[in-house]
């Protein structure tokens, strides 16, 4: 399962390649995480940007364009909606919403996670027991339910939103890196390092947080468009971003509403929404086949 | 043979997406002839199959609230006097009646041939028990207030005196006799409501909460209940003891709890519904063009109104303020962009058409539209706001894709006229409906009222200061002078004057800025023979038929199902 | 084995206890009762109302008797629906949610499983990425988009099936579809990742060479280690089940439990929520149970005692 590189980890001379540059090199070559990397920055440039360029506000209605399909002439690229508001600036503005839920929720729970999961593989024995009781308890609560309750005590301020996403979220998180954890505790270039004389510190930073990174950055990239679609699913309950901002999510429920008579209401948004799922799927299948070690 | 299959595979999976498609490119075609056909059961009996909203929380006459539950209950039970289909009041469970000189006490005569679904006669005493049941805090109706004209009825439901002491008497098996408090000109109309029809004692009583259960229900209307799924259906089939049989329309009604409207309309067009409760509004231009047969509108006792809290900063005392809110909404966009469905902008309190009365109309009614935002901005001023200092405000509406849209126009209307920052919360609905009735943080809120019954009473007595559902906090005791000396008023003409004093006085100090006045729309197939649209919304199975002209060779049937 | 499974179930005592409590406390927080309406109730009918279902005791009377009424199996009477009790609601709606739910769950093992593994067996072929683009599609797309669109095409332009409702097999096949797919799509994109690590270990490359034949060796062999990494992620697929059902029970006006978590806690009506609360925290305690059993019964490395 080890290379010669690791269970000789402090021959250093012959330029050893390191995991990263390893990883690195894998995924250059990988051309749909490559092709699905740029699209997905690209997207964000122009999310980040496009209000910018078009003259219209995202909140701004116009009585005399309503349901007008795309159309250059007008300045209304991707076409208004029912109150003659600009799609194309509603979805960079509902693209920058989505993006930030997935992204924000994630990161927190990926705090929860990581150290949750963490502290259980690291000590073992008693306190991973019971920590991973409690992480079994929360696994058989419905999660709707409380989204829903927090929606109700929360109101639909944006940002708790995100983080009542990332609190019931963390739990695969918690228990992904659980196991990576005990495992690569035992495993025989950990050993190999201890025996070489490697510090403490050593192991976990150049051993431990490398092999941990992989199956997080993997994970990271598949929760976020998860995240994203829960959003997605709150909107549909109408629980979701207030207007008149909006979501990615938003924007497709009201254009499935409404998509025999504006089609262009769904198809617009729902393509944003679909490119970046698929997006960061394959950066995602692409980080896991770079830093599987299995694989070299 | 892994081989084979993959390939064959493929072809399917790839396919489906282009299948998908292909629908697409037929849109504007009208839904295929076999589908618009009526429901015909093997043994000749006719369907008619209703969308009807929510699943109902209740079919228990006397606790029922919603919309859903009293469209049900209006074709299982029958009321002392009933509605014909264009609303009118007519004679139902009694015959005739005859009301005294002081106009106090209401003498009905029942029907000798009205028959409950057991075949039990019609009494009084069953009347007298159900009108009991309903002011009897115990049976925890949410209309009692209804019943308030009775002699009594009010101490009787605060719990202060007994259900009996109410003043109904059954006189004989069928004379039945009302007692009021005041001449009440709407009285009759009341005797519509499911609040006041007469229920089954015996029953009731051996079943408790169960029995509105199929098997349980004894009814005395058209129809009785035979199935409840929840959420699924609620068929009812003819009473056999129904006194007018004979003029009663289709055989089984079936009614479908359908909440989403995109879904109801859906199966209308794919033929599973005869008629629907509504029809969304992106689809309500297509139905006029491509289904002009089958669209019907009419205009509904209804107002949708957005409420101002007046017991806080800003509109506490500031009249100039709340008029030029007023002024700066356009309703005319609003009924023509945003909610497409032939609406009727509001500038009365009283929707149009009620019965016997006028409404009287806002000032403004009559300007144009610069001249109205000309005054919205002088009276902005004068509120003491500006550009450097905007007003600032929060506009409530529960979770629904309409109010979202309603409040997204009004927001933009109040910001690019006024200047005004307008913060729009949406909220679900019991957290809403807590925050409107506490006043503690609502400013602005979205509501709407539909008629109870055709009187403009039942608009007029919402702004009462009395009235427990008045979320703006308005009291002014002009206003309440007028409606009570109405309340006690025999002479109509006289108490039409004073209402219509009552609503000029609301419409000057403008607690609620009214919007549009409801209209009601749904898709009834064109082989529904009797639907006739009126202003109470209320349409009786047993008014509509099966047009003989479907032929039997497009009926579908039963099995098919 | 009857060892372990008396232990498991024990164990999930404390979960539904804690799931329980904290479900009761939570609803009863959210601001509103169950009795707020747009007609608000005289204060005397109200505080009827309140009499009869007990809301008038202290909150910890209440806990006490809900607490008393479940250990009897009683879920109480539902606030929303007068006539009916959660018991009835449950017993309605679960056979509704049960068939739908274990239908699409097969339709998405059966066409998730067939497609992996072709896909995994012509690995880097067009086949493999037409097979996983569509798959992604099928995670992509959001099911309330999927539905109605399934109904515009089959029911609505085409009339092949009905557009919504209750009634024969047709009334099953589009909701199926749309509750599926997205976990189809899951089902196949783990099956191919698995199925492309066992077809290179050695003991299928042993057994290859020995001659097996192709279908021997992927039905006996193959499948059955490959299915692991499926069978731990059916845990979280019914979750996922649950949340998807209330969009399809929306739009496919179909009578199951899914729609109550929402309209229950919509609703506060408390009894109703904290009733399919608990019904499918039980549920998912005995799934992931039969999950780990499948999960020994297919990699024999697993043992439970």
């Amino acid at each position: 399962m080890s290379t010669p590189a690791e269970v000789l980890p402090d021959i250093e001379l012959v330029e050893g390649r390191s995991l990263w540059q390893d990883a690195m090199r894998r995924m250059l070559r990988n051309r749909a995480a490559m092709v699905s990397s740029f699209l997905l920055l690209a997207l964000l440039i122009t999310v980040t940007v496009g209000p910018w360029i078009s003259g219209y506000e995202y909140d701004q209605l116009d009585w005399d364009h309503i349901w007008e399909p795309p159309a250059m002439e007008t300045g209304h690229w991707l076409g208004t909606d029912s109150l003659g508001r600009d799609l194309f600036v509603r979805i960079c503005q509902g693209g920058r919403i989505s993006l930030m839920v997935g992204i924000v929720s994630t990161i927190v729970s990926l705090l929860i996670g990581v150290s949750w999961g963490a502290i259980a593989g690291y000590f073992g024995g008693r306190v991973d027991a019971i920590m991973m009781r409690i992480v079994d308890i929360l696994y058989a609560m419905p999660f709707l339910f409380f989204v829903i309750l927090l929606m109700v005590f929360f109101g639909r301020h944006i940002l708790l939103i995100f983080i009542a996403i990332g609190m019931v979220n963390w739990l695969d998180m918690a228990r992904i890196v659980r196991g990576q954890t005990l495992s690569i505790k035992n495993k025989e270039f950990i050993e190999a390092a201890w025996m070489a004389g490697a510090s403490n510190r050593r192991v976990i930073y150049r051993h431990i947080i490398p092999n941990l990174m992989g199956v997080v950055a993997v994970y990271v990239t598949l929760t976020i468009p998860q995240v994203i679609l829960v959003e997605s699913f709150l909107s549909f309950l109408g629980l979701g971003v207030q207007e008149p901002a909006t979501s990615w999510g938003a924007l497709v429920n009201e254009g499935a509403q409404e998509m025999e008579r504006a089609p262009w209401l769904l198809i617009f948004p729902a393509s944003c929404l679909a490119l970046t799922l698929f997006c960061f799927n394959f950066i995602g299948d692409g980080l896991r086949d770079a830093l599987d070690p299995k694989d070299r | 043979m892994i081989d084979f299959c993959s390939r064959k595979l493929l072809i399917v999976v790839l396919c489906l997406p282009l299948l998908a498609a292909c629908g697409n490119g037929k849109q504007d075609e009208a839904p295929a002839q076999s589908r618009n056909a009526p429901l015909i059961n093997k043994d000749g009996s006719t369907v008619l199959r209703r969308g009807n909203g929510a699943e109902p929380e209740t079919l228990d006459p006397h606790r029922a609230q919603s919309v859903n539950s009293s469209n049900i209950l209006r074709d299982i039970y029958e009321g002392l006097v009933s509605e014909a289909p264009d609303g009118e009041l007519v004679p139902g469970a009694a015959a005739r009646w005859e009301i005294s000189e002081d106009l106090r006490t209401y003498t009905f005569y029942l029907r000798e041939e009205a028959h409950w679904s057991n075949g039990e006669p019609v009494t009084a005493a069953d009347f007298v028990y159900g009108l009991r049941r309903c002011v009897d805090p115990a049976t925890g109706s949410v209309y009692a207030e209804i019943l308030t004209p009775i002699e009594n009825a009010k101490v009787i439901i605060a719990g202060e005196a007994a259900p009996e002491t109410l003043g109904v008497k059954a006189l004989s098996d069928h004379v039945l006799e009302i007692r009021l408090k005041a001449p009440t000109p709407y009285f009759l109309g009341l005797l519509a409501h499911s609040s006041a029809y007469p229920a089954h004692q015996a029953s009731v009583e051996k079943h408790g909460d169960q029995f509105t259960q199929p098997g349980n229900h004894v009814s005395n209307g058209a129809y009785q209940i035979t199935d409840w799924v929840v959420a699924s259906h609620i068929t009812l089939e003819r009473n056999p003891h129904y006194w007018d049989n004979d003029n009663s329309g289709v055989d089984v009604v079936k009614y479908l709890p359908i909440e989403n409207a995109e879904s109801e309309f859906k199966r209308y067009l794919a033929g599973e519904l005869d008629m629907t409760s509504t029809l969304p509004i992106p689809q309500i231009e297509w139905a006029q063009k491509n289904l002009p047969q089958d669209y019907q509108k009419y205009p509904f006792l209804g107002v949708y109104y957005y409420g101002l809290n007046l017991t806080r900063a800003p509109f506490k005392d500031n009249p100039e303020l709340r008029r030029a809110l007023s002024l700066a909404l356009d309703r005319e966009i609003i009924t023509e962009k945003v909610t497409r469905g032939d609406q009727i902008p509001a500038y009365s309190w009283v929707p149009p058409g009620v019965s016997d009365y006028q409404p009287a109309e806002a000032s403004f009614a009559g300007w144009s539209r610069e001249k109205r935002i000309e005054e919205a901005r002088r009276l902005y001023r004068e509120a003491g706001y500006s550009d450097e200092n905007p007003l600032e405000v929060e506009l409530r509406y529960n979770t629904s894709e309409g109010h979202k849209k309603i409040a997204t126009a009004i927001a933009s209307m109040w910001k690019t006229t006024l200047g005004a920052k307008v913060v729009m919360v949406n909220e679900e609905w019991k957290v809403f409906l807590q925050n409107v009735n506490t006043k503690k943080v609502t400013q602005v809120y979205r509501s709407g009222w539909i008629g109870d019954y055709n009187d403009a009473n039942t608009f007029l007595e919402l702004m009462h200061s009395k009235f427990g559902l008045n979320g703006t906090g308005y009291s002014n005791p002009q206003y309440d002078a007028y409606l009570d000396a109405a309340s006690h008023e025999s002479d109509i003409n006289r108490r039409r004057e004073l209402m219509h004093q009552a609503e000029q006085v609301l419409l000057e100090d403008m607690p609620v800025i009214p919007i549009y006045h409801y209209v009601g729309t749904r898709l009834v197939k064109p082989y529904i023979k009797g639907f006739v649209g009126n202003i109470m919304g209320h349409f009786y199975s047993k008014h509509l038929s099966i047009r003989a002209t479907a032929g039997a060779g497009d009926a579908q049937t039963a099995g098919m199902q | 084995m009857l060892a372990y499974a008396v232990k498991r179930a024990l164990g999930a005592i404390p979960t539904l206890f804690i799931l329980l409590t904290l479900a009761f406390f939570l609803i009863r927080l959210a601001p509103g009762g169950p009795f707020d309406a747009e007609r608000q109730l005289p204060p005397e009918i109200e505080a009827n109302l309140n009499q009869k279902y007990h809301l008038d005791e202290p909150l910890y009377q209440q806990y006490g008797r809900y607490l008393w009424d479940i250990a009897r199996g009683d879920f109480g009477p539902s606030f929303q629906y007068r006539d009916l009790t959660v018991n009835q609601l449950i017993a309605d709606g679960f056979p509704v949610s049960l068939r739908l739910g274990l239908m699409s769950l097969l339709f998405a093992l059966f066409f998730g499983v067939m497609l992996g593994t072709l896909a995994a067996l012509r690995q880097n072929s067009a086949a493999d990425y037409g097979l996983m683009t569509v798959a992604m599609l099928g995670v992509s797309i959001p099911n309330y988009v999927l539905a109605p669109l399934m109904i515009l095409v089959f029911a609505v332009y085409q009339g092949w099936l009905p557009a919504g409702g209750l009634g024969g097999w047709q009334n099953y096949v589009m909701p199926v579809l749309a509750l599926g797919t997205a976990m189809m799509a899951y089902i196949a994109r783990l099956t191919r990742g698995s199925m492309i690590e066992v077809l290179r270990s050695n003991f299928i490359r042993t057994a290859r060479a020995k001659g097996l034949p192709l279908r021997l060796l992927l039905f006996r062999h193959a499948l059955p280690a490959a299915m692991v990494p499926v069978v731990s992620f059916l845990g979280p697929a019914t979750a996922g089940i649950i949340t998807g059902s209330v969009v399809i029970e929306t739009i496919f006006g179909i009578p199951g439990l899914g729609r109550y978590f929402v309209q229950g806690a919509l609703n506060r009506d408390y009894t109703l929520v904290m009733g399919v609360v608990l019904f499918y925290g039980m549920l998912i305690i005995v799934f992931n149970f039969i999950v780990d059993l499948l999960y020994a019964w297919l990699d024999p490395r697993v043992k439970y005692a």
